[in-house]
């Protein structure tokens, strides 16, 4: 075994400083608490963050390409909303989940349009398109919470649905987990094995040159938010599944998790640098802190002002480790 | 009289070049100091310093004495140091008198609260006086030409009664009645005792001026003359260190076969009824001032512009453009002027620089194939790196602009629209991408090519289409023209070599 290459392969592996952070935060959980490193626990942390995580690996897709898409948190909750009236109403499984994902595919090229033709910027874009599909979530619930359970709709008569949020791979792997790995491998393929990956790269980092360089800025930007959409939908159907039931302000909030996942993760805010490994890193760094605290038994209020420390803490490390080299000041 | 600035060794250095290395020299008080080099000789960069957007450097400078060391913009205005930039930094929506005094504005018996704005007026219109401007005080500062706009950002400096003013390229967009006008004005501050350090690479500008003049050559500080006992030759000497680009004109060349021709070409309010033919291995220069539509023409011509009439025809059929990538597809390459936010991928590598117009179509990547088109390039152009991973950031200016020529020769793009390709790389460089130039137009590659450097286009083109105010002003064949007739079409007024 050549030590020293193993260890010279690390120390050119980019995400290093989050999987060292992870790292240092497992042991000492380990240490600290001897319930945190059981099999359970730590599936159990995979479920809880699956499904952030798909929406985190949309957003940094998002946010490389130097966009950035808030309404995920209201297409997560009107799609969960609308595949369970459809189910409710219908009780076919495929056109619940068809009508849910399509929500998805609409506010995503909504999104797209007005960005990449209307050249709204995508923060005014996004943020209009969250509290549109808000409001439609509230308005065809009535603000009422739909609950699939009490229409009879269960997991003898839907096993298949219900697979979908609640299934077991092997009996012990949470589909969610599953889901997670998934898109996590869809999508490092696309950033690093296509061209369509590279040009998000391209488009992020250096939009000008890209357009003189004949790529087509605006096609690769509008699918960049149909693919964010599409992804969210799915959380939100899944978190359906699991649930059995769905508030019509399901994921609020949900978008700022996901952006604090993505600069934990080392993407940067204005496009062009970061990874799907270094979100789903960012990912589990979040998911693993807020585990320890329920362990602990800290109140979950910490929580929220634990999220932003982290990310303040690992913005700032980014931002003054970049300045390096680099100290003129214009 | 005692050095009022002095530099001592000097050094300053980027990933893949040094822009400056151990200048040392002096600037006398009250004397106007010419500094001259070819572009990437380290003006900029010493200016840079001395007006604190620099700060770390190695090597010291005395002002008045003392080592100062200006750690931003205002400690040097503080010390009495206006540094004109070259590009202008005035708002544009204040008028005149707003701009002139904008941050040290004049206050009523030095009350708090209240401007002076008929002292400021009287003191604007002093200045507009020596300079026989006529220009409204109320106006934005928009509506004003750009030669206008430099003599306000000009007018705001001197103003400012500083001991030191320090200018760069200041007559860069001036016709030579305005320069004569603005020298007058140099001339009166100086002898009130205020010390000029001019900087231009108008040789006999700097000639009729300065006292002395400091030569600067990649970096390195070469020597300061007389200005009494100096003639633009023994300069160009010491700019160039005697690398002359090409010691002969190319020649006459006959080319018969066309490429492409635009006719009547037209975009509102930019340029107006363009026409030209261009032949297979012809360079074609663009030659035009400030505002003279040149840089819209190509990239209209590039599909980045629309253009609202006229034609364009490739080998003899009409054809339309109007995204890049349409003419990409038509095998024209287009090199902007503006390297860094039009030209590289500052987050990428070497091969995904070169190989990303070639690799447009791919759907998935091609890692070998590309690294193999990389190094090809890399050792055809003589692009200088460590390898072809390395980030294109770490390269010098001259190796990055190589990159983007590859670029174009990777997706054998027959025809290539090239803005300023010579703009910020140094001397042996610049020889070397002409050299790079000329032998692709022997194998048949055509060139359209805006360059502002008189000397330039002379020597390295077939023949300049000059452009004034967006009208076509003619169309010169290299071999019988000189630069005094290309600046008299240029600007439409005859020019005469002081």
């Amino acid at each position: 075994m050549n030590y020293s290459k193993i260890i010279k392969r690390f120390l050119n592996f980019k995400e290093k400083g989050l999987f060292l952070t992870l790292l240092f935060l497992v042991i000492f959980l380990m240490i600290a608490i001897p319930s945190f490193f059981t099999v359970k626990n730590l599936l159990n942390i995979g479920r809880q963050n699956g499904l952030l995580a798909i929406m985190s690996l949309g957003m940094g897709l998002i946010i490389i390409s130097g966009n950035i898409d808030i309404s995920v948190g209201s297409i997560y909750g009107l799609s969960g909303v609308v595949a369970a009236l459809v189910l409710q109403e219908t009780g076919y499984t495929l056109l619940a989940l068809l009508s849910g994902l399509s929500i998805g595919i609409i506010i995503g090229a909504i999104n797209g349009f007005l960005v990449e033709k209307i050249k709204m910027p995508s923060f005014i874009a996004t943020f209009g398109m969250m509290y549109v599909a808000r409001g439609v979530a509230l308005l065809i619930t009535k603000g009422f919470p739909v609950v699939l359970l009490l229409k009879g709709i269960n997991s003898d008569t839907h096993p298949v649905f219900y697979f979908l949020g609640q299934g077991f791979l092997f009996n012990k792997i949470p589909i969610h987990l599953i889901y997670m790995l998934i898109a996590f491998l869809i999508l490092s393929v696309i950033f690093h094995k296509t061209i369509f990956g590279m040009h998000i790269y391209a488009v992020g980092g250096s939009e000008k040159a890209a357009y003189v360089s004949g790529i087509k800025v605006k096609s690769i930007r509008f699918i960049t938010f149909v693919i964010v959409g599409v992804l969210s939908s799915f959380a939100g159907i899944s978190a359906l599944s699991y649930m059995g039931s769905i508030l019509p302000t399901a994921g609020t909030g949900i978008e700022l998790q996901c952006i604090a996942a993505v600069l934990i993760g080392g993407v940067s805010f204005s496009g062009g640098t970061g990874s799907m490994l270094g979100v789903l890193l960012g990912v589990f760094i979040l998911g693993i802190v807020k585990n320890g605290l329920v362990l602990f038994g800290v109140g979950s209020f910490y929580e929220v002002a634990i999220i932003g420390i982290i990310t303040i803490f690992a913005v700032s490390y980014d931002s003054l480790s970049s300045q390096k080299g680099k100290s003129e000041v214009y | 009289m005692n050095p009022l600035i002095k530099f001592k060794n000097i050094s300053k250095s980027y990933p893949g070049t040094q822009a400056l290395e151990d200048v040392s020299f002096e600037v006398k008080e009250g004397e106007i100091h010419g500094i001259v080099g070819e572009n990437g000789a380290g003006k900029s960069t010493l200016l840079k310093i001395v007006g604190g957007e620099i700060i770390n450097y190695e090597g010291e400078i005395f002002f008045n004495g003392k080592v100062r060391r200006f750690r931003n913009p205002n400690e040097t205005l503080r010390a009495g140091i206006n540094v004109v930039h070259q590009e202008l930094n005035l708002c544009p929506n204040l008028n005149l008198v707003q701009n002139i005094f904008l941050g040290r504005e004049l206050r009523i018996n030095n009350n708090i609260g209240r401007a002076d704005w008929t002292e400021m007026r009287k003191q604007s219109n002093k200045y507009l006086e020596i300079l026989s401007l006529k220009l409204s005080l109320d106006e934005p500062i928009k509506n004003f030409t750009i030669a206008e706009q430099q003599l306000v950002e000009i007018i705001k400096s001197i103003s400012a009664n500083g001991r030191v003013i320090v200018m760069d390229e200041p007559t860069s967009s001036l016709n030579s009645e305005e320069v004569e006008r603005l020298f007058n004005l140099l001339r009166k501050i100086n002898a009130a005792g205020v010390t000029i350090i001019f900087v231009s690479h108008r040789l006999e500008e700097v000639l009729k001026i300065t006292d002395r003049v400091s030569v600067l050559r990649n970096g390195k500080y070469i020597n300061t003359l007389d200005t009494k006992q100096a003639n633009e030759n023994t300069i160009v000497k010491l700019m160039t260190g005697n690398i002359v680009l090409h010691k002969n004109k190319r020649g006459k060349l006959i080319f018969k076969k066309e490429v492409f021709r635009v006719e009547g070409l037209t975009r509102k309010n930019t340029f107006f009824d363009i026409n030209f033919i261009l032949h297979e291995g012809e360079i074609l220069g663009i030659a035009g001032l400030e505002g003279s539509g040149r840089y819209a023409l190509v990239r209209a011509l590039f599909g980045i512009l629309p253009y609202d009439s006229g034609k364009v025809y490739l080998f003899g059929n009409e054809i339309e453009i109007n995204t890049p990538r349409k003419a990409i597809e038509r095998g024209i390459g287009f090199i902007s002027r503006d390297r860094k936010l039009e030209g590289i991928f500052h987050i990428m590598d070497l091969i995904q620089n070169i190989t990303i117009v070639m690799s447009l179509d791919d759907v998935i990547k091609k890692e070998n194939k590309y690294k193999d088109v990389s190094k090809l390039y890399v050792n055809e152009l003589k692009i200088k790196c460590r390898s072809v991973s390395q980030k294109i950031n770490s390269l010098s200016g001259g190796n990055q602009q190589k990159s983007i020529v590859a670029r174009w020769l990777a997706k054998s793009s027959k025809i290539m629209i090239m803005e300023e390709p010579t703009r910020g790389i140094d001397v042996a460089t610049k020889a070397e991408i002409f050299q790079i130039i000329r032998r692709l137009s022997e194998k048949g590659n055509s060139f359209i090519i805006v360059s502002s450097e008189l000397s330039e286009l002379i020597n390295e083109f077939d023949k300049i289409v000059i452009m004034r105010r967006g009208k076509m002003a003619g169309e010169v064949e290299t071999t019988n023209t000189t630069e005094e007739e290309i600046m008299s079409m240029a600007t439409g007024i005859s020019y005469t070599k002081s």
